[in-house]
């Protein structure tokens, strides 16, 4: 993408929550399938956990790519509404491209989380 | 003066700031990210944590390596401990042999949080292959764990 070109942005959220359960060390798999109708141009890292003891580790199914060296504590991460995490220079995603998260919880409680990749739909 | 418009710099294609605004810092916020021309370079790289994870007994000192694969481009520095009296850091570019402090810094001084992180001004590249050290100390008197977070692009 030519990062000069004029676009049309158009606010948009990727959601994703589930449940990790509680004895320590287990681990949920979320996915994000983005639509396949535009580019999304991904900005912020937005979630929340009920509890801190949390990790998550990022993988483009695009490239297989995985994002980190090794799995990030949730808050490293993840910002929130009032104090997102700016990735400094947004990412452009393809239409139709999959984000997966491994969520380890080591609380030894139930921990419900959201992820939202927040940023803006390109139309060219 | 709106967020959304661009201040100086009149060569430069406009662009709104995107993901630099930094609600803590408002209208303060270009003194504390990178400039628009770094920015520009680092249009179309990956976004990319590399985690130093240190568990240390009370006061003791060691040390992490991490080797990126490809040039890594580090923006800011992130991280958290279990004990609040926190770690002292630093951390060395093995290819440069350039040390980022003379002395260790207090974790509290050294790192943020993705809701309120540390960015460079100027992106500071480290070469593919080229190991990144990072010696961390516990200052608590009682086992500590947590992390140091390198947050950057990759191509």
């Amino acid at each position: 993408m030519n990062p000069n070109e004029v676009l049309d942005r158009v606010p948009f959220d990727y959601v994703v929550g589930g449940t990790v359960a509680a004895p320590a060390g287990s681990a949920l798999v979320l996915a994000i399938a983005l639509d396949a109708d535009r580019e999304f141009e991904w900005v912020w890292i937005v979630g929340s956990r009920t509890n801190a003891l949390l990790t998550v580790q990022v993988t483009d199914g695009a490239t297989g790519k995985v994002l980190s060296n090794a799995p990030l504590n949730f808050d490293n991460w993840a910002g929130t509404g009032p104090l997102p995490f700016p990735l400094v220079e947004p990412w452009v995603l393809a239409p139709g491209s999959t984000l997966t998260f491994n969520l380890v919880s080591t609380s030894g409680a139930l921990n419900v989380v959201q992820i939202v990749l927040r940023g803006y739909k390109l139309q060219h | 003066m709106s967020i959304w418009q661009r201040a100086g710099a009149e060569h430069l294609p406009l662009r709104h700031p995107l993901g630099v605004w930094l609600i803590q810092r408002k209208l303060a916020t270009s003194a504390y990210v990178p400039s628009l021309q770094a920015r520009l370079s680092l249009a179309g790289k990956m976004p990319f944590w590399y985690v130093v994870d240190f568990i240390l007994a009370a006061r003791e000192t060691r040390e992490y390596r991490v080797t990126p694969g490809s040039d890594f481009y580090l923006l800011g520095l992130l991280g958290n401990s279990v004990q609040a009296a926190g770690v002292k850091a630093y951390i060395y570019d093995s290819k440069r042999k350039q040390r980022f402090s003379d002395k260790p810094v207090n974790s509290a001084n050294l790192v943020g949080t993705a809701s309120q992180p540390f960015f460079h001004r100027a992106p500071y590249r480290f070469p593919a292959l080229s190991p990144v050290l990072v010696k961390v100390q516990n200052l608590a008197v009682v086992a500590n764990a947590g992390q140091i977070v390198l947050y950057g692009v990759k191509d």
